[in-house]
């Protein structure tokens, strides 16, 4: 595994615009950064693919844990939703999708930094973006990304089981979600299934045919959202929610595995697996049970895009990000080992597509939280 | 090989292609009429460009008659104390709906504003619609959290 400097194609924002990622250069700082990619071996890339099946495996252990052992209340999920979400489990409702991130550095085993399990983004950069880039720098090399064959593949299976139209939709105002909805919403209509677009804001509820309806007045029962579910148990509309008239994508179940507190509970399960560091939910307990001499992170047990993260070293704080999660508690990570290339930390997000591994997104930063603005990287093997 | 062999976009990819691709995307693919020259149904939305209203053949930033507690019923570009009249679209009718499919236009629905969602409120709370009846849908009522930002993870 390597990190080399390439020149980027002359008309790159261009290109990368024509197939959907206009949100290249927010604000005037580079997100999509093509002047450098990662090299990996063919073994590397099979380390992650089995580090990514094998820890989407232990996290659905580890659900089936949390519903046995009643820890929803440990996790901050709110009651309301608990009989819910356990009939989502039991009925096994389809999930499309999701994204481990993971430390790797080419010679240690991959660490589980977490599990973006709901809201996933960064998927039209790892799916289409670097594709179109690999196939105009070096068709002939190989790429860890069969994302949107499996996203299309995953679309049919679920028309087999639940036909009839799907609605795609996310919040308002947000160029990288509505991409993220669109593109997610194309592989859905290349599969063959009806979709069309409606914003989270414009989900309407008809109170007396007690359904979900669009802005044609259409109903609504099939709704892929880009919305975490943990706002939605707090939202106006949480009542509906206990009505199961739509089939959610992600389904309600996957609260379980977006959750950090899912952390602690995967090491108790299997703890000193190659895959996992040691975590738990109080720092007194990491303190006793693992060697942290290298540090840990407090993270916030439902959190986005590296907010509310602090890195601890020494009994001090020696990174920190602020924002607004945290209030359902936190957990303590010990600190995975560092992966730095020219000054740059990797993290690798390995796509989970129906259940199986099949795909690669780097994003760096400088900083050890990666953050919104961390830099997407393209790979190739 | 571990790379899709290939990835082809029908609906985002076209996005970027300009004004008149933008729109055609609504019809895409297999759509029965000449979707390059069709023009998109009331309340359409596309990315980048809002919503369609089909009486002022334009596109604004919220929905036809979309209501807002204090401002009224949003129409052409301006919220006013009244809805927007029920007319039929001057334009020839479009697709029966919006939804796209790989198999054509699916959906029911027509030509006139007022059968396609006049009578529905933005902002969490049913009201009377234009047609005086109060109606029983409501919406915003998810949506409402957010960070500033994008919701992702």
């Amino acid at each position: 595994m390597n990190r080399a400097a390439i020149s980027p194609r002359p008309d790159w924002p261009a290109k990368v615009e024509q197939i959907g990622l206009t949100y290249h250069t927010p604000d005037g700082r580079k997100y999509w950064d093509e002047s450098v990619c990662y090299h990996f071996t063919a073994a590397e890339v099979d380390v992650l693919e089995k580090a990514g099946n094998d820890l989407h495996a232990l996290c659905l252990e580890a659900a089936q844990h949390v519903i046995d052992d009643n820890l929803f209340d440990t996790l901050g999920i709110p009651p309301e939703a608990v009989p819910f979400i356990k009939n989502s489990w039991d009925r096994d409702d389809f999930s499309v999708y999701g994204r481990f991130d993971l430390m790797y550095d080419g010679r240690t085993p991959p660490k589980m930094l977490e599990y973006n399990a709901d809201t996933p983004t960064a998927l039209v950069e790892a799916a289409v973006a670097q594709w179109y880039w690999l196939q105009d720098v070096s068709p002939h090399s190989d790429q860890f990304n069969s994302i949107h064959e499996k996203l299309v593949a995953a679309w049919k299976q679920f028309g087999a089981k639940s036909p009839g139209n799907i609605h795609f939709g996310g919040i308002k105002d947000c160029p990288e979600d509505e991409q993220t909805v669109l593109y997610v919403e194309d592989t859905c209509h290349q599969a063959g299934l009806a979709v069309g677009p409606l914003f989270i804001e414009d989900l309407g509820y008809d109170k007396v045919k007690r359904q979900f309806v669009d802005l044609q007045s259409q109903p609504v029962r099939n709704y892929f959202k880009l919305y975490p579910w943990e706002w939605m148990w707090h939202e106006k509309f949480s009542f509906t929610l206990k009505l199961e008239i739509c089939h959610f994508i992600e389904p309600m179940w996957k609260m379980l595995l977006s959750n950090k507190g899912l952390l602690p509970v995967l090491w108790k399960l299997f703890p000193n697996h190659p895959n996992l560091l040691p975590a738990f939910f109080t720092q007194e307990e990491l303190a006793a049970q693992a060697p942290v001499g290298a540090g840990y992170v407090k993270k916030p047990k439902l959190g986005r895009e590296g907010a509310n993260i602090s890195i601890l070293q020494g009994g001090s704080i020696f990174q920190a990000t602020e924002g607004d999660y945290g209030e359902e508690g936190f957990v303590f990570q010990a600190l995975a080992p560092i992966a730095e290339f020219d000054g740059n930390h990797p993290v690798m997000g390995v796509w989970i597509v129906n259940h199986e591994a099949c795909g690669l997104g780097i994003r760096e930063d400088t900083s050890l939280i990666t953050g919104n603005l961390s830099r997407f990287v393209p790979h190739m093997f | 090989m571990k790379k899709s062999t290939m990835v082809t976009l029908v609906l985002s990819g076209a996005l970027m292609g300009g004004c008149d691709n933008r729109v055609r995307t609504v019809y895409q693919p297999n759509d029965p009429g000449p979707a390059a020259e069709a023009e998109p149904t009331n309340n359409t939305y596309v990315p980048g460009m809002g919503y369609y209203h089909a009486p002022y053949h334009g596109w604004y930033k919220y929905p036809y008659n979309y209501f807002q507690p204090d401002y009224g019923y949003y129409h052409g570009g301006v919220f006013s104390p009244d809805p927007a009249p029920i007319v039929v679209v001057s334009s020839r009718p479009p697709p029966p709906s919006t939804f796209r499919t790989g198999g054509g236009v699916v959906g029911g629905g027509g030509s006139h504003i007022g059968s396609i969602g006049t009578g529905s409120s933005v902002g969490g709370s049913s009201h009377v619609g234009s047609s005086g009846i109060a109606s029983s849908v409501s919406r915003g009522g998810f949506g409402s959290i957010g960070h500033g930002g994008s919701v992702s993870s």
